[in-house]
């Protein structure tokens, strides 16, 4: 097909045009600003907790089931909405002597849970930096869960844990953050952000 | 296979670390680390898991056999923990992880030794049989081992953060005692905290040659000391209400590996062994233990006797014994043994608390012929339960003195034609015993006294002045007369100048006269399952067998009395895994003694046979054959060899790469053979999520290997003819380069 000769003359923009091309780039720009802002606030946006008696302040996520009437913890807080498996944040009190160590701490999660949880291992015991410079120790393990309804076809799921350990004076606090295998890197932003809420 | 092999050499594979003079020790370090893990005796409070005692183990097995202490693996007062469980030592320089749980496979709690296997995940599932394949060490001969010898002791070094550790020590002594010719302690100089109890001590080959040992006291006993680490009572404090874990004092004594042998062996086999009676001490003593005749001799004869009495010892005397009588003692006591040499503490002649081993009632010995005596004022302290129990002094220094002597006491069962029956300790019934010994530097007029005894009471007494007739020196015969028969049981002879003991020794009747020795046991034999049998000639039998459960051995007895001390060891291929001093507790007469021995499959193959002995001195026997005749030898039982380990990588990225599966075909096979056959491999092994594996079996020098290296999406790696020379490093690191399969 052959090209037309010559094209029909484009008369350019006027003022009102400029204007309007002008506007519609900086609407957009101050859209996506604003969404941005929206969207780190809705992400920021956090639930403060605390509990006098032991002592812990911490921010969590909105949306999270808050727990406080477990038997081995202070408190917790899950993601119902996750799939899979609801990630949790759990904090725990255990007392300790002038002769405990880590190990000792871990050893005990470690019996009591291998009572519990379906092909409980341990992968490691690694070091842990807190948000305040402080190098500790976190256990990370591994274990299955299978929903408790018997009458529901669900299958069972790779649950991923990390415990960080703090001693502090003649307690040891642990942070457990537990969430599917599959969701374990990702999710781990909630544990980030939390260590740097948490204070104690 | 389903796609062509890429067939390379091996050349892109980098050797690291190959630092050849100190490679090997390196590796031996390494292993035994592997090797070593940590115990941790279990029990549920309230729901809440709480650890009752800690020690170490080895891995002697790579189907996950621990050889350790038998006092923390064993539910008993100090440690009543029901649940074992094994942590390993993941990283080099840290703590130890828990992984598995174990039971007791096999026990001896009087040596204190345990051979645990690992049966049951953390959470409590059964492992499969034969699905672990786990780094191991061999045990060595410590009958090999002198003074001065360097050994490394391995364990964990408290119950914190610590990991394995490895430290050294010097063999400065060995201690005797009763039950068998080598040394059952080996005395060691150097740092060992009681939390390495139950680890391994290990000659310069790298050889499991002793297990350090010592007992913690019952937490408040005297010298008892423990740690809270668990809030055990769930109050929210960790404080002296919680569970303890009670602690041992420093370690300076080793089991030698020998007496674990026959467990091992036992465990190996997957052997139980069942009598019809128990043991003799099967009730437990009310009142506390007691100690009494405490003296001292400068030798032990062949039948546990001591050759003399001394006061003292001249200067350079090699050989001195501790002997007592002891009442009342259970298998959970704890005696520990203190010596000082002019006020201070002699380590080399000093036993750390250990569990007894003898039985409830008895005479005992410690002692060593081995190391030279220093001159000096020794006093032995003997303590039970962290108690005093006994105490005893000697001098040794000085030239040797004239003193009046008895020595050298045996017996003998004077038959009806004057003919002396019986091998000196262990004599048939009769009416006339005779006890014969050598007197030197006798004078005529000093009062001398015989005293026999009969299990336990007086019986016979003769007080009489030296008579000139007799001389100085010579030998002397004296005997107890009983015109209805000398009954069968425990006898006694002391023999004392001018009021002090000289000389005594037991001795054992038993038995109808039958030649040298009496015949107490006959008509041994080997059976299968539980048929009766039929009669087979008396001494040695053999038979053939294969295919049963049980292999059942039996004997008849006559004339033995309860109590008496015996001894009972089976055998397969002529190495003992079941060998035991038990006191007699069947009737005085009778037959079929059965003896099952029973296995989790067949019986296997081999050549069975089991000893009935007394005092030492060997009785009666039989022997069987299965099958062809002797074990089937286990190619993978072998602790040496090379650690093949390293890390599968992305070609391109670099990047670990995980699940890629590592085959080692046997020396038989190339890869061509393959034909994905169990038995054509030599070794498999996974990378994990970063990409490291390791080769779980040793590989031989100079053996040709093929390798294939391969998984899913990626181009696999294979060679032939793969081995490694005497200069390859240990362990052997490699890093396989893989390329992804577009």
């Amino acid at each position: 097909m052959a090209l037309p000769d010559r094209f029909p003359a484009v008369r350019p923009p006027g003022p009102r045009q400029r204007w309007a091309n002008l506007l519609v780039v900086l609407l957009g720009l101050v859209g996506i600003v604003l969404s941005l802002l929206l969207r780190d606030q809705v992400l920021g946006v956090s639930i403060s907790y605390s509990n006098l008696q032991a002592g812990i302040i911490a921010d969590f996520p909105p949306d999270w089931l808050l727990e406080e009437a477990g038997s081995d913890y202070v408190f917790r807080i899950r993601d119902t909405a996750a799939p899979d498996f609801p990630t949790t944040l759990q904090v725990s009190l255990f007392p300790v002597s002038s002769d405990s160590a880590a190990r000792n701490i871990f050893d005990s999660l470690t019996l009591q849970r291998s009572q519990t949880l379906a092909a409980y291992s341990v992968d490691d015991v690694q070091p842990y930096l807190l948000p305040d410079g402080i190098e500790t120790s976190a256990l990370s393990y591994t274990y299955v869960t299978t929903a408790g309804n018997p009458f529901l076809g669900s299958r069972p799921v790779i649950v991923e844990g990390l415990d960080v350990l703090v001693f502090e004076r003649d307690q040891a606090l642990v942070i457990t953050y537990r969430a599917s295998a599959e969701n374990f890197g990702r999710e781990l932003q909630h544990l980030n952000r939390f260590m740097q809420s948490l204070d104690f | 296979m389903r796609r062509p092999l890429v067939s390379l050499l091996f050349g892109i594979l980098l050797l690291v670390g190959a630092n050849l003079l100190g490679a090997q020790p390196t590796a031996i370090a390494a292993r035994i680390r592997q090797a070593t893990v940590y115990l941790m005796q279990v029990q549920l409070q309230g729901g809440t898991p709480v650890i009752t005692c800690t020690g170490s183990g080895t891995l002697v097995d790579r189907s996950g056999l621990i050889l350790t202490n038998a006092h923390f693996a064993l539910p008993n007062a100090v440690c009543p923990g029901d649940t074992l469980f094994v942590a390993f030592t993941v990283q080099a320089d840290q703590a130890p992880v828990p992984r598995f749980r174990a039971e007791i496979a096999q026990l001896d709690e009087g040596l204190d030794l345990a051979l645990l296997r690992i049966d049951r995940q953390l959470d409590g599932r059964l492992l499969e049989t034969g699905s672990l394949s786990l780094p191991f060490v061999e045990p060595g001969e410590a009958a090999s081992l002198a003074l001065d010898d360097t050994l490394t002791v391995a364990g964990f070094p408290d119950v914190g953060d610590d990991p394995v550790t490895l430290r050294q020590g010097t063999i400065i002594g060995f201690t005797k005692e009763p039950g068998a010719r080598n040394p059952y302690w080996i005395h060691l100089q150097g740092d060992f905290p009681g939390t390495l109890t139950g680890g391994g001590a290990y000659n310069q080959s790298g050889q499991l040659v002793g297990i350090p040992t010592t007992v913690p006291r019952l937490p408040g006993a005297t010298g008892g000391s423990c740690t809270s680490l668990q809030d055990s009572n769930r109050d929210g404090l960790l404080n002296r209400e919680d569970r303890c874990l009670p602690r041992g004092t420093a370690i300076n004594t080793l089991r030698p590996v020998d007496y674990a042998l026959p467990l091992l062996r036992a465990a190996s086999l997957g052997l139980e062994v069942n009598l019809p009676f128990a043991d003799g001490d099967t009730e437990r003593p009310e009142r506390a233990p007691q100690l009494s005749r405490l003296f001292f001799a400068s030798a032990v004869n062949e039948a546990g006797m001591p050759n003399t009495v001394v006061g003292r010892l001249p200067a350079g005397s090699n050989g001195l014994y501790l002997f007592f009588d002891y009442q009342d003692m259970a298998p959970e006591s704890v005696v520990e043994l203190r010596v000082t040499r002019d006020g201070i503490l002699e380590p080399g002649f000093s036993l750390a608390p250990s569990r007894w081993r003898g039985k409830q009632n008895g005479m005992w010995y410690t002692g060593s012929n081995v190391q030279p005596w220093p001159n000096g004022v020794y006093d032995f302290s003997l303590f039970i339960d962290g108690r005093a129990a006994g105490r005893a002094r000697l001098v040794i220094g000085g030239g040797a003195d004239p003193v009046p002597v008895f020595s050298d006491l045996v017996f003998g069962i004077v038959d009806s034609r004057g003919t002396p029956l019986g091998n000196g300790f262990v004599l048939p019934s009769g009416n006339i015993a005779n006890a014969r010994f050598i007197y030197r530097n006798m004078r005529a007029g000093l009062v001398w006294t015989a005293v026999w005894y009969f299990n336990g009471f007086e019986v016979a007494r003769t007080e009489d002045p030296w008579s000139e007739q007799d001389g100085e020196s010579g030998a002397k015969t004296i005997q107890v007369e009983e015109p209805g028969g000398l009954p069968p049981g425990n006898w006694r002879v002391e023999l004392y100048i001018e009021g002090k003991l000289a000389a005594t020794s037991d001795f054992i009747i038993a038995g109808a006269q039958q030649g040298i020795l009496p015949q107490i046991f006959s008509n041994s034999r080997f059976t299968t399952g539980a048929a009766r049998p039929a009669s087979g000639p008396t001494g040695s039998t053999r038979g053939s067998t294969v295919g049963a459960e049980t292999l059942t051995a039996r004997f008849d007895w006559q004339q033995i009395a309860p109590g008496t001390p015996w001894q009972l060891r089976l055998l397969v291929d002529d190495e003992p895994f079941f060998d035991r001093h038990l006191l007699w507790s069947a009737p005085s007469v009778g037959q079929d003694f059965v003896v099952q021995t029973s296995s989790a499959g067949s019986v296997p193959d081999g050549t069975w046979g089991m000893q009935l002995l007394i005092n030492n001195v060997l009785l009666d026997s039989a022997e069987v054959q299965v099958g062809i005749g002797r074990l089937f030898v286990d190619r993978l039982a072998s602790a040496a060899g090379l650690r093949l380990r390293g890390q599968v990588v992305d070609s391109q990225s670099g990047d670990g790469l995980e699940g890629i599966q590592l085959i080692l075909l046997t020396e038989d096979y190339s890869i061509s053979d393959f034909e994905w056959r169990e038995d054509q491999i030599f070794a498999a092994a996974r990378s994990d999520q970063n990409g490291n594996f390791e080769v779980q079996r040793l590989l031989q020098r100079n053996t040709p290997y093929s390798i294939l290296v391969q998984a899913e999406g990626w181009l696999p790696l294979a060679a032939d003819s793969y081995q490694f020379g005497d200069d390859a490093p240990d362990p052997i690191e490699l890093v396989i380069p893989m390329t992804r399969d577009r």
